[in-house]
């Protein structure tokens, strides 16, 4: 066979990965695990230690028709989060998303009180309906923050008629999750965030897309404090988690899994396991949501 | 802890790395002991992206001593003296000990069906080598179905399945002994689990689509998924020890 040139001859000194200074458990060693890391149950197959506070910032309850997707129920979702030693999350219909609003919510309401353990709830908001008595959800302590779906609504974060609810939210201080698939989302985010300052802003999927995508993503956290992102979809690359935390602070990123649309597993252990301080998954993990909703 | 064999890793750049990402094969291998993994099955992306004969060479020369990297050559039907006939891809397989091939129909753009892809796959299925296919190479789950029962005597991993699979995934599993799948992004919510309780953990064969897709998020799906220790054990590496030393070339 003939010789070619080996790819290690072929590369740029530029094409090394992308390797923080900042080590795994403060030990000088950049990859090695070792047993107080956050990470090291994951290894094992483990729950998660108690003193680790973990909370899925992007969940989800209820099926689609689009696939099969698996043990999508309330029970089964919280069930998943006692296994794996998660302290909880909030969920949002996916019938709410999909089909009817109304009745997503008021199954929302019914699951955090089932799943009261686990489970808090979102009010998926819809602008084509306005008709939604905003204070009796809202007085239920178990509602944390609204969900806007613009995609699926056949609308766009930047629709007027979604303002009824920017409005309220950030008179009330609630925090809005949104999908954000593409990357004119967070700029529709962006100018949410700088016309509703109280309301907290979290970008769907937004740590863990394409490039584009992340460089809107990372304009938007930086020039608004209100502005953070998930860690949804989280198959990207090894290394994405630490990259994305380079750019927008471990301060910023959220914890979520899409679940049950996906399991969670991959996506926490993902987290627990990455090349950063015990200080930054801690926040990542379930700090910052803590502050986000107000837990 | 598991023993984990790794079936579905690249080595080498490709067109659209990311920031970030691993890129060279020491980090690979840095992520693999992260994670426990014994070794993993790789080919190099500019067999899949250029020139396949290309790729194959380049693929012995980054893994030239490495017992830890299993290696995997993307093969194509034949084409006037452009590329190898199907004795000579077996040849130079045994001979650089190279132990699965990669299927990639569409990037290269060619059919599987018999007229076109009859002698490589039969001569493949003579040798019990396994061949990888990744649904994105596939023009259709039909596609996959035909492949499976066009060639019943050669076995076929499918790559990277993805989470909305499972209402084909299932039938054409029950109904095509020689298909296997990989595991990565195989992420419905319990779904190994779930296989495993179907009978199908047998068929299962961890894989990460690393450095593209996340080792550590496939790993983490199945290091703490519900299975019992030796279920775990089966898809992290048995299933792929036995699939391997299967292969006569």
């Amino acid at each position: 066979m003939n010789q070619v040139p080996s790819n290690s001859e072929l590369r740029t000194p530029n094409s090394e990965p992308n390797r923080r200074e900042t080590p795994c458990c403060g030990t000088s060693d950049f990859r090695l695990p070792t047993s107080d890391c956050i990470g090291a149950n994951v290894y094992e197959g483990l729950p998660f230690p108690d003193d680790v506070f973990i909370f899925d910032i992007h969940a989800h309850v209820h099926q689609t028709s689009d696939f099969q997707m698996t043990h999508a129920s309330p029970a089964e979702v919280a069930a998943t989060m006692r296994k794996l030693g998660i302290d909880g999350g909030c969920v949002s219909s996916i019938l709410s998303i999909h089909a009817d609003c109304r009745l997503g919510n008021e199954l929302v309401r019914q699951a955090v009180r089932e799943q009261a353990d686990k489970l808090f709830g979102y009010l998926t908001v819809s602008p084509h309906d306005h008709d939604v008595d905003l204070d009796s959800f809202f007085a239920d302590p178990k509602f944390r923050g609204m969900k806007v779906h613009a995609a699926f609504h056949r609308s766009a974060i930047n629709d007027p008629r979604y303002d009824f609810f920017y409005e309220y939210a950030d008179a009330h201080a609630l925090p809005i999750l949104f999908h954000a698939w593409e990357a004119i989302d967070s700029v529709h985010i962006a100018q949410v965030a700088a016309r509703f300052p109280h309301t907290k802003l979290i970008i769907g999927h937004g740590a863990m897309r394409t490039w584009e995508i992340k460089q809107e993503v990372i304009k938007a956290v930086r020039r608004y404090d209100n502005v953070f992102a998930d860690t949804t979809v989280s198959v990207a690359y090894d290394g994405a988690v630490e990259w994305i935390v380079n750019e927008i602070g471990a301060d910023r990123l959220c914890y979520g899994s899409d679940i049950p649309f996906y399991d969670c597993r991959h996506v926490v252990g993902k987290v627990a396991t990455a090349k950063l301080t015990d200080e930054e998954k801690r926040k990542i993990l379930g700090e910052n949501a803590r502050a986000i909703l107000n837990l | 802890m598991l023993r984990l064999i790794d079936v579905n890793c690249r080595i080498g750049a490709g067109p659209a790395d990311r920031e970030g990402s691993i890129r060279t094969k020491e980090a690979l291998l840095s992520l693999m002991d992260d994670f426990h993994v014994e070794k993993a099955v790789v080919f190099h992306t500019v067999s899949q992206y250029s020139d396949a004969v290309l790729g194959n060479e380049l693929l012995l020369q980054e893994t030239e001593n490495d017992p830890r990297f299993l290696r995997q050559w993307a093969v194509q039907p034949a084409l006037w003296e452009l590329y190898p006939r199907p004795d000579e891809w077996l040849a130079q397989m045994k001979e650089n000990g190279v132990c699965s091939v990669r299927l990639f129909p569409k990037q290269y753009g060619h059919s599987l069906r018999r007229y076109a892809c009859g002698d490589l796959l039969d001569a493949l299925a003579e040798c019990r080598v396994p061949a990888f296919i990744s649904l994105d190479q596939l023009a259709s789950w039909d596609a996959l179905y035909d492949l499976c029962q066009d060639y019943p005597a050669n076995r076929f991993v499918l790559c990277s399945p993805g989470y909305r699979c499972l209402r084909y995934l299932v039938p054409i599993l029950e109904s095509c002994s020689n298909l296997f799948v990989e595991t990565s992004n195989l992420l419905m919510h319990d779904g190994l689990s779930d296989l495993c309780r179907h009978g199908l953990g047998g068929r299962l064969l961890f894989g990460s689509g690393a450095p593209e897709a996340s080792l550590a998020a496939a790993a983490s799906q199945l290091l703490l998924s519900d299975l019992a220790e030796e279920e775990k054990q089966i898809i992290a590496a048995n299933n792929a020890e036995k699939l391997l030393s299967e292969v006569a070339l």
